[in-house]
């Protein structure tokens, strides 16, 4: 008897560690999506990760992309506090993390304070105080105002210790959604300009979308917080098939490794091909989701 | 007999929440190789056993540089690291690189790039012996290319 109590305490407590050892929730929602490519890893192949471009990334390709800053597309820092549900709380951590960043992007220094408190706000809602506070991010950010490369800095610690505490404490979805509603906002921003000047390098980057979005809709939570997570999954689905007609070729050079520097060099150039008709749909599409996030 | 079952699920829970904390710390200790790279923040880390492995699958921007880092538990001992394009060709494999952990990329058409880590399974590790595990984390910078 007592070793049966043994064995079943022994087995309990394995299904724990093993269940918890890595991100279970994680691990069961990515569990339809995973691979094995035996051609090219020996290894068994275990976990499979899905990553979108970070605030700051995206921020730093619209700069790039030649969009202009445009307050009147940012979400107010002002409606944070309507905010309660934790799938708003969620994306608008995300939203507000983009509109930071892209504010910081083009020097607007009074917003980007205004946007920070609202991150801050937002991130003690969803229990990131800890992280504001031991961190002194919202004060540095503040001394060094002025700095653009140093904000920078400061905002990548900000995104880093953010995403290390929410997966840390198994808080996936929080994570998740934080990262689609910052690529939503990101998205947002372009596709907005690219309605009065449709350039060619907005309408390069609006289409180079396509691969993050299906990253973004494989490291989708499976389940919860609220009904509206169907909605934007749902929502999500249908702009992929928007998408599904966008061309995008890549026109591969020659690949050079430098040993020296250790840098290997994936020559080529990307073509896109994306009409109006398909631009002007994402854009509608992509609207609605925004709006649905926001309001 | 409780104080038996309680403590084998306390320790097992201690284990759990070592585990977590060394993964943190791993990816903590390989930040600063990132520099001058800008971390894209999004941390990807997992527990392998010997002879796992796991992918990370991102868009890679042309005009854009990046640097991949693979950060594992120094038992572990040196991890595989693969990248492939869209077409699963192999990009780069760090077994033709002295078995580098980090390496720069300078990308000129915009693709979907699966980064695969692996821990190798051991050649002498004999039966009975318990198989090495650990925290394997893939990091990521980026940099506009000058």
């Amino acid at each position: 008897m007592k070793s049966n109590l043994f064995a079943t305490a022994l087995f309990i407590g394995s299904a724990i560690l093993v269940s918890c050892n890595s991100p279970k929730v994680e691990e069961s929602e990515q569990a339809a999506t995973e691979t094995v490519d035996s051609s090219s890893s020996p290894e068994k192949m275990k976990k499979v990760f899905y990553s979108v471009p970070s605030p700051l990334q995206a921020s730093i390709l619209l700069k790039k992309s030649g969009v202009q800053y445009n307050k009147v597309l940012l979400n107010p820092a002002k409606s944070v506090s309507h905010y309660t549900s934790t799938y708003k709380r969620g994306v608008n951590l995300g939203i507000y993390g983009v509109d930071l960043a892209y504010c910081n992007m083009f020097n607007q220094t009074q917003e980007a304070l205004n946007y920070m408190g609202a991150v801050n706000k937002i991130a003690t809602t969803v229990g990131l105080a800890s992280v504001m506070e031991q961190t002194g991010i919202a004060y540095r950010f503040q001394s060094n105002l002025g700095n653009k490369d140093s904000l920078i800095m400061i905002l990548a610690e900000l995104y880093r210790e953010s995403d290390e505490f929410l997966k840390e404490n198994e808080q996936y979805n929080i994570a998740a959604l934080s990262l689609a509603g910052g690529w939503i906002e990101a998205l947002y921003i372009s596709t907005e300009q690219a309605k009065k000047n449709p350039s060619a390098a907005l309408r390069q980057l609006i289409a180079e979308q396509k691969g993050s979005l299906n990253n973004l809709r494989n490291l989708m939570p499976a389940q919860g917080p609220d009904t509206e997570l169907v909605e934007l999954k749902n929502q999500l689905d249908k702009l992929n098939d928007l998408y599904a007609g966008v061309v995008i070729e890549q026109i591969k050079g020659e690949t050079v490794t430098d040993e020296a520097t250790k840098m290997t060099t994936v020559g080529g150039e990307t073509k896109v091909v994306i009409t109006d008709d398909q631009l002007a749909k994402i854009t509608e599409q992509v609207a609605a989701i925004r709006n649905g996030m926001v309001n | 007999m409780r104080k038996v079952i309680l403590f084998t699920i306390l320790v097992l829970a201690a284990s759990l929440q070592y585990s977590d904390a060394q993964c943190k710390k791993v990816a903590k200790k390989c930040l600063p190789s990132l520099t001058p790279y800008i971390y894209t923040g999004q941390l990807n880390s997992t527990t392998l056993f010997e002879g796992e492995s796991a992918e990370l699958v991102m868009t890679f921007t042309g005009g854009q540089q990046y640097r991949v880092l693979a950060c594992a538990s120094d038992n572990l001992g040196a991890v595989s690291v693969v990248i492939l394009d869209s077409k699963r060709k192999v990009v780069f494999n760090n077994k033709d690189h002295n078995g580098s952990p980090s390496w720069d990329l300078r990308i000129g058409a915009t693709d979907d790039y699966t980064i695969q880590i692996g821990v190798p399974a051991s050649t002498t590790n004999k039966a009975g012996n318990i198989e090495q595990s650990g925290c394997v984390a893939v990091l990521v910078g980026f940099r506009n290319v000058e």
